[in-house]
């Protein structure tokens, strides 16, 4: 098992900027952002969560029900300001699936590491296990990082105001909570798009070059025999609705009792719940995907063994 | 595995890339404790011997390394197994400490202590360098060890001195004879610098378009292989039994002879014991007629 976390040690050293870097640069730019907002923007701006709307940097005094609710409402809105990290973190993965079978060829590096004791099946799944799993999650720790010291100058600058509920409403902050619901549907969304990252994958292994191009050329050709010949875009919208993650987002509505119409953004409803992942462990296409992740991944393993350089 | 069993056992190995034969149909064994030498002309099939010894492409045929299937149990393979290839393949994007750390984490039988201390007196190498900046010799002598910090039964070097100066490559080789080397554990080399290792090595193995032409303990090529300098009266007599190998020099022609013993060959010239790159380009040459070859080297 040391060896494994030696593997993506290393993973994470080759892609510190993309995984480290990037995600706590995008981090200090909001955070800057934010709290130029508060010391500046003595009119405040509203942040909000369904019916909940909080002025941050408001001189107003905030009464007992607006605190409450709104630690809740901030809570959320920082995931919600979190999105550029999480967009970042998805390209980052991306970009670091197709790369990284495909560069230690390029590199000749892969004569180093296949002088160690180590199987491709453990590299590979290494590999994966980094981007598609350790990135994103470090994302979402500099993103509660980010939470959590906007929280402290949130309330300190409430504070300095004369709002002095300001530490009680930052007490009401379910950080921990929130990072375990991240973490969570992160997780989800990782498994969800898991045939992608491990198309990407073993594309990368079998690329003799460019591996951009030859992932994409299967898919586009793919889509346009399907467009010509059937006079129909299944693939296409396969692909777009595992992307966005639109049909697994109903699923999980659905199975919450939500309805379409009707606003459902409370923090509770927010939170991640276990009956999440029953719900996506029982949905056919979830597992479709999983196994054809599978797939991809067997042929990822079984290339980098044949293809040294 | 008993001490005494082969390190490796190749019978009938061959590999195929489309229909070009690159190993045909090779058997050799090698005992445990002995410095092997693989030469051959570029393209012979020095590497693709050394890539399917070392488990890194398939292969048909029969091939135990250790008593492994160097293909099927690769990672077990290299737990025994060191290996340096011929180009920097070191990630550049890690600094000295990151590849101890990382080789520490990954190899059972690393010894991190062991390769920092020799880095801290025999190199300029530091933890903090990064090995994108270190040169081509830092950059050797720091995989050099990593190496010999392993506790491996096996090395395999493929060109492990390509672009290093003569100090350098010197040192390499020296410090695989007193840090490496114990009769017991066992080094293959490839390179075209013949002449520094011939004195390292104890078989010699040479390859030419993907087939064994010889493959004897050095000690035996001395007793076999004899080099005589020919003046001009005495070429006919030379020619005549049949050497293997003539090359014209300045007032005399050199031939190298196989199996002809020291009585028949003294009355030609002074006779010496023929090196390994006296063999290897005599082996190399085209042989169309014996006592008529061309001389001069041919690759």
């Amino acid at each position: 098992m040391s060896a494994f976390f030696g593997l993506v040690r290393a993973e994470l050293l080759q892609h510190r900027a993309g995984m480290l870097i990037t995600p706590a640069a995008i981090a200090l730019l909001i955070g800057v952002f934010f709290t130029s907002q508060l010391i500046f923007n003595t009119g405040g701006f509203d942040l909000t969560l369904g019916d909940v709307v909080v002025q941050v940097g408001d001189n107003t005094v905030l009464n007992q029900e607006a605190a409450e609710r709104g630690g809740a409402a901030i809570a959320a809105t920082f995931g919600f300001i979190a999105i550029p990290i999480f967009l970042v973190a998805n390209v980052v993965s991306f970009f670091v699936m197709l790369s990284a079978l495909y560069e230690e060829r390029s590199e000749r590096t892969i004569l180093f590491f296949k002088s160690m004791p180590i199987s491709d099946t453990q590299s590979v799944l290494a590999k994966y296990v980094t981007a598609a799993f350790i990135g994103p999650l470090i994302a979402i720790i500099v993103m509660m990082l980010l939470s959590a010291v906007l929280s402290l100058v949130s309330a300190a600058a409430f504070s300095m105001r004369g709002a002095s509920e300001a530490w009680y409403y930052l007490g009401k902050l379910p950080l921990l909570k929130l990072f375990i619901s991240y973490s969570g549907y992160y997780t989800l969304y990782s498994l969800w798009l898991a045939p992608i990252f491990a198309y990407l994958l073993m594309v990368s292994s079998l690329a003799p070059r460019s591996p951009f191009l030859c992932a994409l050329l299967p898919v586009a050709i793919i889509a346009i025999a399907e467009i010509i010949l059937l006079n129909s875009s299944r693939f296409l919208s396969e692909i777009y609705e595992r992307i966005t993650v639109t049909r697994l987002g109903e699923v999980l509505a659905r199975s919450r009792g939500w309805e379409p119409d009707r606003e459902q953004r409370t923090l509770e409803n927010f939170f991640i719940r276990f009956s999440d992942f029953l719900t996506a462990g029982v949905f056919p296409t979830f597992w479709a995907g999983i196994v054809i992740a599978a797939l991809f991944l067997c042929v990822a393993i079984w290339a980098r063994g044949r293809k040294t350089l | 595995m008993s001490e005494e069993d082969p390190i490796i056992k190749a019978r009938g190995l061959s590999k195929h890339y489309g229909s070009f034969e690159a190993l045909k149909d090779i058997s050799f064994t090698l005992p445990p404790g002995r410095i092997l030498g693989i030469f051959g002309a570029n393209g012979a099939g020095k590497t693709t011997l050394l890539n399917a010894l070392l488990g890194l492409h398939s292969y048909s045929g029969e091939l135990a390394v250790l008593g492994l299937d160097p293909y099927a149990d690769r990672a077990k393979l290299m737990r025994d197994v060191s290996f340096i290839s011929d180009v920097a393949t070191l990630p550049r994007w890690m600094q000295v400490r990151d590849v101890l750390r990382y080789v520490e984490d990954v190899h059972p039988n690393f010894d991190r202590a062991k390769a920092e201390d020799r880095l801290r007196a025999q190199t300029n190498v530091k933890p903090r360098h990064r090995i994108k900046n270190l040169s081509k010799g830092m950059t050797v002598q720091l995989h050099l060890s990593i190496m010999l910090a392993i506790d491996s039964k096996l090395l395999v070097l493929d060109e492990p001195t390509i672009g290093l100066d003569i100090l350098h490559r010197r040192s390499f080789y020296d410090a695989l004879i007193t840090e490496f080397f114990d009769h017991q554990r066992s080094i293959i080399i490839t390179t075209h610098q013949m002449d520094e290792i011939d004195q390292i090595i104890s078989h010699a193995l040479f390859i030419k378009n993907g087939e064994i032409i010889l493959d004897a303990a050095l000690d035996d090529l001395g007793a076999r292989f004899k080099v005589v300098d020919v003046k001009a009266d005495q070429q006919d007599a030379a020619a005549a039994l049949g050497p293997i190998f003539k090359q014209p020099m300045i007032g005399y022609t050199r031939f190298i002879f196989d199996g002809i013993d020291k009585t028949t060959l003294s009355p030609l010239g002074e006779i010496r014991r023929a090196s390994v790159t006296d063999l290897f380009i005599a082996k190399m040459q085209p042989v169309e007629a014996k006592g008529e070859l061309p001389g001069g080297y041919a690759q």
